[in-house]
């Protein structure tokens, strides 16, 4: 699903050159659910954002699916990113001045999808993350908990079939923690691709794959049972 | 989709009030004025336009004169006859000329403020003046016809059916009964002639007025006419037929050309008015949609969350355009209730300063609807192009990533937008103090005459016209009234109508050209214009040579050095007898010109100029009126004060210093609302640095001067551009003056302290607001 040759990704400034990833070589297959782990400024952001076609990589290939796609333009990329990868941010990112409803309801809106259409699946992935009932509030009336679950409903409500998620826990205590990465698990058994980027050794168990990077360099992986499941 | 878009701008705008207030009130304000300069326009262009033949109707223009040749558009009114019968391309042609006088009396009543002409009835084939009552054909054929307005029709006879009855008025040396043959409907507004009473042509025949001198001529020619073979037709019989050689040239002026010519009407226009409040009002609009801009890419820095999470789920550039433009427009919507609240707010007051009649009642008309959408979709575009293109531009991961300085991409931008308003703010204020300042000028520049105390009576009543001797007596003998001259024309304002020219004795090719104003012997005296050398001309009675009074410029127009020189010397007949200091006889756009002031000795006074005694005006005034009833005039008392006429000199300035300077505060308060608004939104925005700041021992002085600093900048380079700006347009428009003030720099010192003042005020309400607030809690924000 997922794969990239020798991947690159420098930051110039006008005085420092700072390589964010070197050498990134990786491949993810559909249905796998894949944690990234690292300390801090190692590249974990950076290379879930090339994945996520939010950024081109400076260096190397990207495939995504079957395309080459690290040259692609902003526009390119939108239309291959549409519909078929779904984000989750540490800080949900949620649109204050939307409801929970028209969050979840954004992406089908861009991808053009009927009135009645777009209100069934929203309520379908709602429902999926228990959220019907609170389908008219804004976010900052909800808890963290709640306001990631409404991420998460918007990551899938298009049926993407890759989830890039930043430290999706990051900003939550353990029990929402907890209850967060259970959807996630949940959703990968259902057959969604997920890819997490965590700083904590608790959420990445529930992977199957876990990858080490440090200073922009893959160190480690290592295949695991996802003992949590 | 497009709901969407709305739901966001409107939860945007209530979410943000302060901010929505300001791009809203701006907008409006902009709008408002485009929309009141619209409405002038259209009210311009409209002058004449209702003629249903008004593209055949051509005003007849002479070029002549015995002394100075000048184009005309009075002329000799023979050639009518002619050219109605005898001209192919001429439907019709009407002559029209000056004639009687105030007050018309019906019964006992007497009526002024009516303006009178005499005319042929062709004048009512040719323009549209729908008759309401009375035969089309004929009307005016008779002596001593008369149509009249509705409007005078129901001042003069109520109720009672006008057609038939019999109006008085001053005729030649007398009063004149007329008949009402005809009634016009009201002359509409927008037209440049606004008569009430048309008298018939052929009542003149009786008199012994000029008839082929001072008539204004219309014709109406069929659709494809030959108008300058009809020019040259008709210069030929002025010429050979009227004896006129003097008359050079003829041109037919289009109606369309009448209302803005240079060469006058009743009501007249002026393009570079026109084009004065068009660029100002488009200024304005630039300034509110410059507001709209600055807040909101400023403000898009807080919503980079939204466009990177749109972004990163789908939103691709053309939407996210269209999601930004949506929002201007709809904001731009909002601003239109209230612009058009601001514009039948100020409407009236602009009626008054500008001295225009502009209505509302455009809102029947279809192309005002039209024009307000298009108004709305250009400022709603022209606001919103911007901001949509540079944020649809950005990159999501940029934006999600944290690197949110957005401000910093367009901050060349934002800082042209405020450089634009403040210029804009220090030329409007400076052109407005440097009028101000030139009127100011013109009111306490020594006139060469004293006008203070100075009454000017015109006398309506024929009868008494031709006692001028025996009503200057009356007068003076009045403790209040120290001196009296009569004379032809008003003593100050448009005195000298008439210019002589005479042959040089010594240099035969060099004529010489002088104003030529009929005084007697107290003028100069009532003036309080000083001699310089000789005596005072002698009263007319006394002797039957003329004599004349020469001014200090007429004197080196003579080629003398000495005043005492000329004195005895004879010009043209008369004896030069005295030398006057110069006087300002014309308005100060004139310079001085050779005066010749010639004895009067017709012993006619149209005009009376009566100084009062320095004491008690309203006694002065009450011994007038009390001379007036004991002469037994037919009418009442008509002055007006010398110091109102000079002042009626200047009334366009007027006008126009009013105009700008409303325009002026409009564009201050729109920068001031935008630097408002940057103000707060930069204090927002460094939120955790003014915090790290404060913790590290920062006054509250300190903080505001770290953001004060920015706008002073800004205002600093603005002031150095606006300076020559106003300088030059200040300069183009004084060259309109021979007696001017001197540019210099306090104004622009002024103007430049008065925004200062006002921007910094601005912008300190904020940043003490922010530097005011705990460094604990403002870091815990960020």
């Amino acid at each position: 699903m997922i794969k990239t040759k020798n991947l690159k990704k420098i930051y110039t400034t006008d005085e420092v050159e700072t390589t964010a990833l070197d050498n990134v070589n990786l491949q993810i297959k559909e249905g796998e659910f894949c944690a990234i782990m690292g300390p801090s400024g190692c590249g974990k952001s950076t290379l879930l954002n090339v994945l996520g076609l939010l950024d081109n990589p400076t260096e190397g290939e990207y495939y995504f699916y079957e395309d080459e796609v690290s040259d692609y333009s902003e526009r390119a990329r939108a239309r291959l990113r549409k519909g078929r990868v779904g984000f989750v941010f540490q800080s949900f990112n949620l649109i204050d001045e939307l409801t929970v409803f028209e969050n979840v309801e954004l992406p089908l809106l861009y991808l053009g999808t009927s009135t009645n259409k777009r209100k069934q699946k929203v309520e379908e992935a709602l429902d999926r993350m228990n959220m019907m009932h609170r389908r008219n509030h804004f976010p900052q009336q909800l808890s963290g908990g709640q306001q990631q679950r409404v991420a998460i409903a918007r990551a899938v409500v298009a049926d993407a079939s890759l989830i890039l998620a930043d430290e999706p826990t990051g900003n939550l205590d353990s029990d929402h923690g907890d209850e967060v990465m259970k959807l996630l698990a949940e959703l990968n058994e259902q057959g969604t691709t997920i890819v997490m980027v965590t700083h904590s050794p608790y959420d990445a168990d529930y992977a199957r794959r876990v990858i080490h990077l440090f200073d922009g360099s893959i160190v480690t992986e290592k295949m695991q049972q996802g003992f949590h499941v | 989709m497009f709901i969407n878009y709305i739901k966001i701008a409107w939860r945007n705008l209530v979410n943000n009030k302060f901010f929505s207030i300001i791009n809203i009130t701006g907008l409006a304000l902009g709008i408002a004025s485009v929309l009141l300069c619209f409405l002038y326009i259209q009210h311009e262009l409209s002058f004449d336009e209702y003629h249903k033949k008004k593209d055949r109707i051509y005003r007849i223009t002479s070029y002549g004169g015995f002394n100075a040749k000048e184009w005309k558009v009075y002329t000799s009114g023979n050639p009518v006859a002619e050219m109605r019968n005898n001209v192919s391309g001429v439907e019709d042609a009407a002559r029209m000329k000056r004639c009687g006088g105030e007050p018309i009396t019906v019964g006992d009543e007497d009526y002024r403020d009516v303006e009178i002409t005499c005319t042929e009835s062709n004048l009512f084939n040719i323009f549209s003046f729908p008759l309401i009552a009375g035969s089309k054909n004929g009307v005016l054929d008779t002596p001593f016809a008369a149509v009249i307005s509705q409007s005078t029709a129901d001042r003069l006879f109520g109720d009672e059916n006008p057609i038939g009855q019999s109006i008085t008025l001053n005729w030649h040396e007398g009063r004149e009964d007329f008949e009402v043959t005809g009634v016009i409907k009201d002359i509409p507004v927008n037209s440049h002639f606004k008569y009430d009473v048309f008298l018939s042509y052929k009542s003149l025949e009786s008199t012994p007025i000029c008839l082929d001198c001072g008539n204004l001529m219309y014709t109406l020619l069929d659709q494809d006419a030959d108008t300058a073979a009809i020019a040259d037709l008709v210069l030929d019989h002025i010429r050979e037929i009227d004896g006129k050689e003097y008359v050079e040239d003829i041109r037919l002026q289009p109606l369309d050309d009448v209302y803005f010519s240079s060469l006058g009407a009743q009501r007249q226009g002026s393009w570079q008015y026109v084009q004065v409040i068009t660029l100002i009002a488009l200024v304005i609009l630039a300034l509110g949609c410059g507001n709209y801009i600055n807040l909101t890419t400023a403000r898009y820095s807080q919503r980079s969350n939204e466009i990177g999470i749109r972004k990163a789920i789908g939103a691709d550039r053309l939407q996210l355009i269209r999601q930004f433009l949506s929002e201007a427009l709809l904001v731009t919507l909002f601003a239109l209730p209230l612009a058009l609240l601001l514009l039948e707010l100020s409407l009236p007051w602009f009626n008054i300063y500008a001295k225009t009649q502009i209505s509302l009642n455009v809102v029947n008309n279809i192309w005002f609807y039209v024009a307000l959408l298009c108004l709305v979709a250009i400022t709603g575009i022209l606001s919103g192009i911007y901001p949509a293109l540079y944020i649809s531009g950005l990159q999501s991961q940029e934006i999600l990533k944290g690197k949110r300085d957005i401000q910093s991409g367009s901050g060349l931008l934002r800082k042209g937008l405020v450089i634009l308003q403040f210029v804009a703010s220090v030329v409007m204020l400076t052109v407005t103090a440097l009028i101000l300042q030139q009127l100011q000028y013109i009111q306490q520049k020594n006139l060469g005459f004293d006008s203070d105390k100075l009454v000017s009576i015109k006398i309506d009543d024929p009868a008494l016209i031709r006692q001028g001797n025996a009503i200057k007596q009356e007068l003076i003998s009045q403790s209040t009234i120290e001196a009296v001259t009569a004379s032809a024309t008003p003593a100050t304002g448009r005195f000298a109508r008439t210019r002589f020219t005479f042959q040089s004795d010594s240099i035969p090719d060099k004529k010489y050209t002088f104003v030529n104003p009929r005084i007697d012997e107290d003028f100069i005296r009532t003036m309080g214009i000083p001699l310089v050398a000789g005596r005072n001309i002698s009263s007319g009675g006394a002797t039957k040579n003329q004599e004349a009074l020469i001014n200090e410029t007429g004197v080196k127009a003579l080629g003398f050095h000495d005043p005492e020189d000329i004195l005895g010397r004879i010009i043209g007949r008369v004896e030069v007898v005295g030398v006057v200091k110069d006087f300002h006889i014309e308005n100060l756009r004139k310079e001085i010109e050779p005066v010749f002031l010639r004895s009067n000795q017709l012993n006619r006074a149209y005009f009376v100029t009566v100084r009062l005694t320095a004491g008690n005006i309203s006694e002065g005034l009450d011994d007038l009126r009390s001379v007036w009833a004991k002469l037994g005039s037919s009418s009442p008392l008509n002055f007006t004060f010398a110091n109102d006429l000079i002042q009626q000199q200047y009334e366009q300035e007027q006008h126009t210093v009013w105009v700008i300077g409303i325009f002026a505060g409009i564009s201050i308060l729109i920068a001031c609302m935008g630097v408002l608004g940057l103000a707060a939104f930069t204090a927002q925005r460094r939120t955790k640095e003014i915090g790290v700041r404060k913790v590290l021992g920062a006054t509250t002085v300190n903080i505001v001067a770290l953001l004060g600093k920015y706008f002073l900048k800004l205002l600093m380079l603005s002031f150095i551009i606006a300076v020559p700006i106003a300088w030059y347009v200040m300069g183009q428009w004084l060259q309109n003056f021979s007696y001017k003030i001197e540019i210099g720099p306090g104004v622009f010192l002024l103007a430049g302290g008065i925004i200062l003042i006002i921007a910094i005020s601005t912008v300190s309400w904020q940043s003490i607001r922010a530097a005011l607030v705990n460094p604990v809690k403002s870091l815990r924000m960020e």
